[in-house]
């Protein structure tokens, strides 16, 4: 079966196309076409993994575009690492669109939704087969289409318009990078395909200044696309999209492609220790940065976009530090516990009338209980409590980063890590603790649609970290077969104990603020208010862009199109001003235009013909 | 009949005028039935010629040498004949007339004399592809001048006169420079060897191994191949050669833009490559550095343009401006990539200009607007003519699997690969071009944001969504270019030899 493994991204494309034609007769039918397609992938996709786990790299092309000599191919190859990536994606994205039936079934354009759900999961799984660079890049864009389609899908909301376009033309930014890192990377090693890079790389045919800047150019794209610090500011908006988009698309699959990038080029990273402190450093500096905004947000899904943000800074901190499996695992187990968490909130939200301010809420446990359970089930996941998924990928990240040596980023990773298992259950408890204080009643909780994918990902959350553990490293046996990617980092006993320590303060200082309120979060807000003005509002980053490149950007556009108008046109229209006369004349008059023009014409041509004449003489 | 069917070919739309000069006036809907089944036979003839083009062979195929006019020392002949180079533009050509054609029965004035100048501009612009003698070239493309003229002047829309006299006069001049410089070839390259011709291919010869050092100097070739790259650089256009264009397009009807933007253009491409690198490689590689730069321009100068416009279709039009730079960077790159992703950026830019075109004047007969700001909410009112619209202006913006992503990955993979002794600062040329990648994302999907997407205007609400006649333009175009996209082999099939034939020359 392993060579049908391309039949897993075109199932959800023939839904798309279905749904393209037929979507506005099917409506809310387009949702079973959709589940059907995935349900179709996840079989197959499973499959394919078993086969590949006793099974060698399979590899098909065929040739795309040829050019001199240089001939570029696509196909798809099912390698450990992608085999593992698809069962991530198909898994989040089933039930993504399970959960999405009753969340969405009084939009008309549910047709629409499903369409565009089905074209992303196509993308997705197609970035993930890709057997080359290229391809990789070809679907990274079509899953930012997607990302826009569907952060923009309630276009008619000035808001989720404006974030739209923000997302695509932030990552546009990193993708210009990536794109440049490809062609540098093709014109130094004649080939897309990873393994012709990595051997021409491995004998040394480039040099090695040349392969740090393709390994930052290519990085350039992970960083637009897993919403890394600088390029962050649109995950955040992002959330303008409806909330089963935010789990698959800004939480669990696309968003994590950056890293994934990161993951497929490692031989090339890894010969350059530059391009490695760079991923490092701006991991790092993402995750502390996010999370110190986490902590202040009062909107359900920006907190968790957030600590999204925080989290893909991690893995790239893992990934930069040396910890290939870290980063990866962490991804793994991320985008069910994640998925989880959007999902639970979008549970909330959907309860609550689609109002999403945490405020607002209080006392939802005994009224939504399935909504609550797994809610903190995520929440313990993310919070690093064992023996939950989170737990077993954050403690081997550490592991890396402390072997990596570098004290500074290991003191970041460490408060990142508290501040995560903080906002975490800030939110949790502000959410679904105490009193209810929002105006309208939730309607209680949803239905099973809506609570069983809820409670398959939150069984995840607690059993996938069990296939990398310090009693099984089966991951990470699995993931380097046939890879040479260094020493790969475990945790001593201090370690597991230090994890446990920041998960348990973490909480502790939660519940003691937000649960059984005796600190009070008002009394250290009003001894730092310059701080908490700050984070509130995002280091004014977004301000900060739009004055410095926005609109100089467009005021230097319309300084150019004055002097187009006036400088560079004005000298033509001073040529051709005794031509503009006559035509005034000409616009008087109601007939025999044609004639005229053609007398024009006539004269006009008379006279090149004669200039010609003239100049023949002087040259012959 | 297949060794004359580029004669045929080009000569068939004449035929269709000639014939529509017949028929009355009021018969509107015959006139059009034979627009409309004359350029489709051409778009069928075209596509028989695609079929039997040979792929594996270099040089010129179908080709056809008649002698013309011969009054002692001037002989004219009638020497066509089509390569790798232009066998793409001639299927470009009869597709978007043929699919602008479609889009222009509601035209309702003066339909006769409308559909003979479009018939008479498809000879025009074949001739041009299909031409191999200098001076057949010019009157070909003095005879896409005319109709084009006249279309603008007479359907166009409040400033049309303006706008058709700018058109005629630029364009014109762009012309006579373009006219006397064949002459001075004429006589260098007889005075060089002996031999009176406008033949390219024997110019080429000539040009290339100087029998008369002397005559044909360095410096009078390098003014030579300035004065070619000046005369189609109004065409395509160049900057600061630009300035007819967005006048033009936004007063001439919806076929007439479509057709500029999607043929006219690429005349000048077309014949920079033929002519301007055909006879002068050596001075084209040694102005690389000032057609690059040119193009760099071009591409960021059109995209601000772009960023700050308020009408729609000066927006597109700016947009073009900003795509042919990539033509520029593309050729001043010297490699096979580069100069392929030209040809593609010729291609493609043809389908997806002619497409976003056409949407924009699909929506401006329903809201009878342009203006940006009036716009918003098309999605709600005329939710297939958005779709549309987003996937065109998607396709402009480069997103894989269309076709403007290939030629920006060629050209791309050109510049970054160009020797240094061709073109200096390739690589900072080349971020320059990346920059613009990212203003041209910034420009169109700020018109979509703000036309697209938003608040429905009221007034817009129960505005007739495309119709079914409407949807031939629209899948056609779009599936060119995705069909480019997807499988560019399609067409890198029946480039690459010419490529590589044009870049044997430089011998670089």
């Amino acid at each position: 079966m392993i060579q049908n493994a391309w039949l897993i991204p075109v199932f959800p494309l023939i839904a798309f196309i279905i749904l393209l034609f037929f979507g506005n007769a099917l409506k809310e039918k387009s949702s079973y076409v959709g589940i059907t397609a995935m349900a179709l992938s996840f079989i197959l996709s499973v499959i394919v993994l078993v086969e590949r786990i006793g099974g060698e790299t399979y590899t098909f092309t065929l040739n795309w575009i040829t050019f001199g000599d240089s001939t570029i191919t696509m196909g798809y190859e099912v390698t450990p690492l992608n085999a593992m990536m698809l069962i991530v994606v198909t898994v989040v994205s089933l039930l993504v669109h399970i959960f999405s039936r009753e969340y969405m079934h009084e939009d008309k354009r549910i047709n629409v939704f499903y369409s565009y759900l089905g074209l992303f999961s196509f993308s997705m799984l197609g970035l993930i087969l890709s057997p080359n660079i290229l391809q990789l890049f070809i679907f990274w864009e079509l899953v930012g289409l997607c990302s826009f389609l569907l952060v923009g899908f309630w276009y008619f909301k000035p808001e989720a318009a404006a974030a739209a376009k923000k997302a695509f033309l932030t990552t546009r930014i990193g993708d210009v990078g990536l794109l440049i890192g490809l062609v540098l990377l093709f014109n130094a090693t004649g080939s897309f395909e990873y393994g012709a890079i990595f051997s021409a790389v491995e004998a040394g045919l480039v040099n090695d200044t040349m392969v740090t800047i393709i390994a930052i150019c290519i990085f350039l794209g992970a960083v637009g696309k897993s919403a890394q610090f600088p390029l962050h500011v649109w995950l955040p908006d992002a959330m303008e999209g409806p909330t089963p988009v935010s789990a698959l698309i800004h939480a669990a699959t696309m968003v994590a492609a950056g890293v994934y990038l990161v993951g497929v080029m490692y031989p090339l990273f890894l010969v350059s220790s530059t391009a490695m402190t760079i991923v490092a450093y701006t991991g790092a500096i993402t995750a502390f940065f996010a999370g110190t905004i986490a902590l202040v947000n009062t909107d359900i899904k920006r907190i968790l976009a957030y600590s999204t943000v925080s989290q893909l800074g991690f893995m790239m901190l893992a990934l930069g530090t040396g910890g290939y499996v870290a980063g990866l695992f962490h991804l793994t187990t991320h985008a069910f516990f994640k998925a989880l968490l959007f999902l639970g909130a979008g549970s909330v939200i959907f309860a609550l009338h689609h109002r999403q301010d945490i405020r607002k809420m209080g006392g939802l446990w005994g009224r939504m209980k399935w909504t609550s359970i797994t809610f903190l089930i995520g929440a313990l996941a993310i919070a690093g409590v064992p023996p939950l998924a989170g737990f077993w990928s954050k403690e081997v990240i550490l592991a890396a980063v402390w072997s990596n040596g570098d004290m500074f980023l290991f003191i970041l990773a460490v408060i990142t890590a508290l501040m995560t298992a903080f906002y975490m259950f800030r939110l949790f408890f502000k959410a679904f603790t105490g009193e209810f204080r929002g105006d309208h009643e939730p309607h209680g909780e949803n239905s099973k649609l809506m609570t069983v994918p809820l409670a398959v990902l939150a069984f995840l959350a607690i059993v996938a970290g069990f296939v990398n553990t310090p009693f099984g490293f089966y991951l990470e046996d699995f993931l380097l077969q046939g890879l040479n990617v260094g020493y790969q980092a475990h945790g001593e006993m201090w370690l597991v104990g230090l994890s446990i320590g920041i998960a348990v303060v973490g909480i502790g200082l939660a519940y003691l603020m937000y649960g059984k309120k005796v600190i009070s979060s008002e009394a250290i807000r009003s001894k730092v208010p310059a701080v908490h003005k700050l984070l509130l509002n995002k280091y004014y980053m977004d301000e900060l862009y739009q004055k410095v490149f926005v609109q100089p950007t467009v005021a230097i556009g319309k300084f150019f199109w004055e002097v187009d108008k006036g400088v560079v046109d004005g000298i033509v229209n001073f040529v051709g001003r005794a031509t503009r006369l006559s035509g005034r004349t000409f616009a008087k008059r109601h007939d025999g235009q044609l004639q005229t023009y053609g007398l024009v014409t006539l004269i006009g041509g008379i006279a090149v013909i004669a200039v010609a004449f003239v100049l023949r003489g002087y040259f012959g | 009949m297949i060794a004359n069917i580029l004669t045929l070919l080009v000569f068939l739309p004449l035929a269709g005028a000639l014939l529509i000069f017949t028929i009355p006036n009021e018969n509107k809907n015959v006139i059009r039935s034979i627009a409309t089944a004359t350029s489709l036979v051409a778009l069928l003839i075209s596509l028989i010629v695609w079929a039997n083009f040979d792929r594996g062979a270099s040089g010129l195929q179908f080709a056809q040498l008649v002698q013309w006019i011969d009054i002692g020392f001037l002989q004219l002949n009638y020497e066509i004949g089509i390569d790798g180079l232009s066998m793409p533009l001639l299927v470009l050509t009869t597709v978007v007339t043929a699919l602008a054609i479609f889009a222009s029965f509601s035209i309702e004035n003066r339909v006769k004399e409308f559909y003979i100048w479009t018939m008479v501009l498809l000879t025009g612009m074949l001739g041009v592809f299909v031409a191999l003698d200098m001076f057949l070239f010019f009157l070909f493309f003095e005879l896409t001048l005319i109709p084009m003229f006249f279309i603008i002047g007479i359907w166009g829309g409040k400033e049309k006169v303006y706008a058709s006299f700018k058109f005629l006069v630029y364009t014109g001049l762009g012309s006579a420079v373009m006219f006397i410089t064949f002459i001075v070839m004429f006589f260098k390259g007889a005075q060089a060897s002996g031999e009176a011709t406008f033949s390219m291919i024997q110019l080429a010869e000539v040009f290339a191994n100087p029998a008369n050092p002397e005559v044909l100097t360095s410096g009078v070739r390098a003014a030579l191949f300035l004065a070619l790259f000046v005369a189609f650089a109004v065409k395509l256009p160049v900057f600061p050669f630009h300035t007819w264009l967005p006048n033009a397009h936004v007063e001439a009807p919806t076929a007439a833009s479509m057709i500029l933007a999607g043929v006219l253009l690429k005349m000048g491409g077309y014949g920079l490559i033929r002519i301007g690198v055909g006879i002068f490689p050596d001075q084209a590689t040694r102005f690389a550095l000032l057609i690059a730069i040119l193009g760099v321009v071009n591409i960021i100068y059109g995209a601000l343009l772009a960023l700050v416009q308020t009408d729609l279709k000066r927006l597109v039009a700016f947009s073009s401006i900003s795509h042919m730079g990539i033509v520029l960077v593309g050729i001043a790159s010297f490699t096979a990539s580069g100069m392929q992703g030209a040809i593609f950026q010729l291609v493609s830019h043809g389908f997806i200009s002619a497409l976003l075109f056409f949407m924009v004047g699909a929506i401006y007969e329903r809201t009878k607007t342009r203006t940006i700001s009036e716009l918003g909410g098309l999605s709600k009112s005329v939710p297939v003519l958005a779709g549309f619209t987003l996937a065109a202006a998607m396709a402009s913006v480069g997103l894989p699997g269309l076709s403007g992503f290939v030629s920006e990955l060629l050209a791309f993979i050109g510049v970054f690969g160009a020797s240094a002794e061709i073109l200096p600062a390739a690589k900072t040329i080349g971020v320059i071009a990346g920059i613009g990648i990212i203003l041209t994302a910034a420009y169109l999907l700020w018109a979509m944001q703000r036309t697209t997407f938003g608040p429905m205007d009221e007034k817009y609400s129960g505005l007739p969504d495309a119709r079914p006649l409407e949807y031939i333009p629209m899948i056609g175009l779009l599936g060119f270019s995705i069909l480019i996209g997807v499988y560019p082999n399609i067409l890198s099939d029946v480039i690459n030899i010419t490529v590589l034939d044009i870049l044997s020359k430089i011998g670089g």
